[in-house]
């Protein structure tokens, strides 16, 4: 266990984590040159794509190093969004210590905060990398005063890296066994193994990936879950390195993958305990917290039938992702569906992605909204997830909704813009600080229904990028909600209702009306296209009917190439919901919300 | 039956709406000819009826091409086909090439319809369209396919132009009914992106014309014409008794046709291939025919498609027959989609056939990706 170290690499977003993790794995030669590309281990299609991490990947290296010795290196490469934070506290259970990337040209940033005070609730010892110092805007020394300030630490304490050119690369290798405490834990003890990641392989059935805090696993030994009480054999269990290799036995401290046979995914829980049926530990290690999400919204699958199907992919998906929480509900425009729990839009962008990616389905997201207290007359309190569970009117006393505390960090030239923002967004600001000449921290109290739809987005424009911000829920607060309803034909369509503070509402409801426009192809009659309040309409707009769709020739050549043309648009067609007499496209429900300067 | 089609690829210059395939450089005409000619001589061609029953010179502007260079096209088809006796030979022309002494030599080659490009009876329309005619050859082209005697001829008119009236429009089929022709075209103008059009549409300097104007200029045409006596039997061409085209009806019946010359298509029934629509690689590869032409096979499912897109487009509409020639699943298939269409009537049933009312033929599209499999 000496030669153990576990650890995994924080950071803000798009700090250079996973490429400065592939110049770990290429010294140590966990990979070969062939199999090397840039962040090797953002290894989902969607993660490729759009060039950031979702997903924590564990992997095993081995370092030989100046002291002689050879050591066994568990690293774990976290995500920098904010809506995986949730990624980092699992993968933080699982360590001892943990790389803080700060990026040279940044400086500290919002999540850089919040993923350190992570790592330090758990003990980790921190190793401070100022990474990229290689670019040309590179502040060296402002940067190691922030990084000085933060953490107590001292200048010699941090390594100067770059995931470009491989600069400090050997010295982080090295600190890491010097620094980083080998894992403590008794091999002799009753099994104790953490789960604090899973995922599903269509041959295998459920994969779990632990961290042995006690006790000793070998491959056939009967297991037990300590919560869910079930019991199995661990038919193959091994270390993850960029395949899983199969081990015999695997001890204390370690991190590895175990296989059971399970195909259920209830029957596995992140967060569990592996003990042995013949010799259990007498108490589960504490798990992780339950999350919290902070966006909900429906999805529905496009064709009715592919509701159970939908269940078992998101049963599926869970496993792979814990943050995703869901419950079935049944809409009247769109039938038979699920409530899920988001961390936030990129979370549920992500999930729609992966439903159609791995599990080929297509499925169709509502209007999100978060999650709110409606308090009635007689009965008392109730939770709205979605704005067709609000009380009537006449029944209803008040709602309450959700704020969060919401940390800005930012350069003083914009806090001009930054508050003049805020304020649109009902938020108060509570506090501002200095963290450096450079650099002003300044906090809000918003209702988090502000920020989730388009906050971020407009925050990094306005700030040119500079601005940075991490949010936690505080308090629920009264508010004056109305409830907005779209109607398409005369037609309430509650997929597109949505609760919203009576002073926006009727600008938010002529922006949807105007969005909506926008999204819904011309179709053979009119679409009167309405927002309303009650009996009230407040905005409308209308979709004139498509008088044309031919085209004038078609003779030999122009033949195949206009099946292939009305093949793919046939495609784009499967891919839209009727709701009423309207064909609605899939992406019509979240797009509606992607307003330009509400 | 098989129908034939070669493709003359040159043009005198490019019209502003139009993506076919064509070269304004003329110098290698010769060398075309030639090429064609090898084609129509040495191609493999064994699953296909030898027996022809049209012949169609399309382009580009077959008619800039000498009397001599078609004659000896025809000859080399005429070595390796056998006629059908009713067998219709076509020629497109542009109204500029229509000389007397022009028309009596291809009639006298075997040239028995033809197609005229006159798009327009107003030279507004004429010079927004970069045609290469006027007015006056507008109807002197016609005058003299008269006078010659050609029975059979066909005029393009073109409506749907930008910031033209329906009275516009109006006067221009007044003109054309003036010589009452046998068959005539009548294409809503389509703004195609590989052209001047499509490329001023991209930069917002032209905008199509609203559609609800089209449909209305359509709706008059279909009303004007049937008064006059035309069948409209396929949603831009309209013919009086007997006067039907037989190649375009033949593709939109699947029937086979070979394509002879770059750009052109086949079909077997069964296989879809294409020449190279590159005139210097046409000539250059025409001895090696894997190199010049390209094909696909059709699957079941497309060819399903194919008949639904083309049968909602025209009066014949979708045969039973046809369904029932396709493999259960599809016939199930179309079963479950076109319930909805015919429940809503927007698709009609008769003894024979499933067919659109022409008022529908205009979202024709849109239906037929209800339908495809
Ligand atoms: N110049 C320079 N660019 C770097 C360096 N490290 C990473 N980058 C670039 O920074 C961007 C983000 O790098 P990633 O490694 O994906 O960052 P990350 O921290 O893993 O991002 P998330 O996982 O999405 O939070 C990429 O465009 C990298 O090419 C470095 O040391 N120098
Ligand atoms: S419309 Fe006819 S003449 Fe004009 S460019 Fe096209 S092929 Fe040539
Ligand atoms: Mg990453």
């Amino acid at each position: 266990m000496k030669d153990i170290r576990n650890f995994c690499v924080i950071a803000h977003i798009d700090h250079g984590k996973s490429t400065l993790s592939d110049r770990l794995l290429e010294e140590t030669k966990t990979i070969s040159e062939r199999d090397m590309k840039a962040q090797t281990l953002d290894d989902m299609d969607l993660e490729r794509e759009r060039g950031i991490t979702i997903k924590s990947h564990a992997i095993q290296l081995y370092y030989d190093h100046s002291d002689g010795q050879r050591y066994t290196y568990n690293l774990i490469d976290t995500p920098g969004h904010v809506d995986f934070s949730y990624e980092v506290s699992r993968s933080i259970a699982a360590c001892e210590g943990a790389l803080l990337l700060v990026d040279a040209s940044q400086g500290i940033q919002a999540q850089t905060i919040s993923n350190l005070y992570l790592a330090m609730e758990h003990d980790l010892e921190i190793i401070p990398i100022l990474n990229k110092v290689d670019m040309e805007s590179a502040m060296i020394d402002e940067v190691s005063d922030q990084i000085i300030d933060l953490i107590g630490c001292d200048v010699e304490d941090i390594i100067h890296a770059s995931g470009k050119t491989g600069v400090g690369v050997v010295d982080i290798l090295e600190a890491i066994a010097h620094r980083i405490p080998a894992p403590s834990g008794d091999p002799e003890a009753p099994l104790q193994a953490l789960i604090f990641d899973s995922m599903f392989n269509q041959f295998r059935g459920v994969i779990a990936y632990f961290r042995i805090m006690n006790g000793t696993i070998k491959k056939g030994d009967k297991v037990r879950f300590v919560n869910t009480g079930g019991e199995y054999v661990a038919d193959e269990i091994g270390v993850l390195q960029l395949e899983q290799i199969p081990k015999p036995v695997l001890y204390a401290g370690n991190v590895g993958y175990i296989i059971t046979g399970i195909k259920d995914s209830k029957e596995v829980k992140v967060g569990d305990t592996i003990t042995l049926k013949d010799n259990p530990c007498s108490v589960g290690i504490q798990g992780f917290e339950d999350v919290k999400p902070m966006v909900f919204a429906g999805i529905y699958p496009i064709d009715n039938d592919d509701f159970e199907d939908l269940r078992d992919s998101l049963e599926k998906l869970q496993l792979n992702d814990a943050s995703l929480v869901f419950e079935p509900e049944t809409s009247v425009a769109l039938g038979f569906g699920f409530r899920c729990g988001f961390l936030g839009m990129l979370h549920l962008e992500i999930i729609q992605e992966r439903l159609s990616r791995e599990f080929n389905q297509e499925v169709i997201t509502t209007v999100p909204n978060v999650s709110y207290v409606a308090y009635t007359k007689r009965e008392g309190s109730k939770i709205i997830n979605t704005p067709t569970d609000l009380p009537d009117l006449s029944v209803l006393d008040r709602v309450e909704e959700p704020y969060i505390r919401a940390q800005i960090i930012s350069k003083p030239e914009y806090i001009g813009q930054i508050m003049t923002l805020c304020m649109d967004k009902r938020g108060t600001l509570t506090n501002q600080t200095y963290l450096t000449t450079e650099r002003v921290e300044l906090t809000f109290e918003m209702p988090l229904a502000e920020i989730v739809f388009d906050f971020y987005d407009r925050l990094k424009s306005i700030s040119r990028g500079y601005a940075s911000f991490d949010y936690y829920p505080i308090k629920y607060q009264a508010s004056d909600l109305v409830k907005l309803d779209i109607k398409l034909n005369g037609e309430s369509v509650d997929a597109l209702s949505s609760l919203v503070h009576r002073t926006k509402a009727e600008s938010f409801g002529r922006q949807i009306c105007k969005r909506l426009k926008q999204l819904l192809p011309r179709q053979q009659f009119m679409i009167a296209i309405q927002a309303a309040i009650g009996a009230k309409i407040i905005a409308r707009e209308t979709i004139s009917a498509l008088r044309k769709d031919v085209t004038a020739k078609c003779y030999g050549g122009d033949i195949t190439r206009k099946r292939k043309l009305l093949e793919k648009q046939k495609k784009g067609k499967k891919k839209m919901r009727q709701i009423g007499s309207v064909q609605v496209p899939q992406k019509a429900f979240l797009e509606v919300l992607k307003l330009d300067g509400s | 039956m098989t129908g034939i089609y070669v493709h003359i690829p040159f043009c005198r210059k490019a019209c502003h709406y139009c993506n076919f395939h064509f070269s304004t450089s003329l110098s290698r005409q010769d060398d075309m000819v030639q090429a064609i000619c090898y084609e129509i001589a040495h191609r493999k061609l064994s699953r296909y009826d030898p027996l022809i029953s049209s012949i169609y010179f399309g382009g580009g502007t077959p008619s800039l091409l000498g009397i001599n260079s078609l004659k000896q096209i025809l000859e080399a088809l005429h070595r390796r086909f056998s006629y059908d006796k009713n067998i219709e030979i076509t020629l497109e022309a542009n109204p500029e090439d229509l000389h007397p002494g022009y028309l009596k030599n291809l009639k006298q080659i075997g040239i028995n319809r033809l197609s005229i490009g006159i798009q327009s009876f107003l030279q507004d329309d004429l010079i927004f369209m970069n045609r290469v005619h006027n007015v006056q050859q507008s109807h002197s082209s016609i005058q003299n396919v008269i006078d010659v005697g050609f029975k059979s001829y066909t005029i393009d008119l073109m409506f749907g132009l930008i910031n033209r009236s329906l009275d516009d429009w109006k006067k221009n089929i007044a003109i054309a009914m003036s010589y009452r022709p046998p068959h005539i075209s009548c294409y809503n103008l389509t703004i195609e992106e590989q052209t001047a059009f499509g490329r001023w549409k991209k930069k917002g300097q032209l905008r199509e014309e609203k559609d609800s104007h089209q449909l209305a200029q359509y709706e008059w045409t279909v009303a004007a014409l049937t008064s006059h006596g035309y069948h409209h039997y396929e949603i831009s061409n309209y013919a009086l008794d007997g006067a039907k085209a037989i190649h375009n009806a033949n593709y939109w019946q699947g029937v086979s046709y070979i394509g002879f010359g770059p750009g052109a298509h086949s079909y077997d029934g069964r296989i879809r291939s294409w020449n190279v629509a590159h005139n210097p690689h046409y000539i250059r590869d025409v001895k090696n025919e894997t190199i010049y032409r390209q094909s696909e096979i059709l699957t079941d499912a497309d060819r399903y498609n194919e008949c639904i897109m083309l049968g909602l487009r025209t009066s014949l509409g979708i045969a039973k027959t046809t369904i029932n020639s396709f493999p259960k699943d599809i016939q199930q298939y179309w079963k479950k989609v076109s319930k909805p269409l015919l429940q809503q009537e927007i698709l009609l049933e008769s003894k024979c056939n499933y067919h659109l009312d022409p008022t529908w033929w205009y979202l024709s599209d849109d239906i037929a990706t209800r339908l495809f499999y």
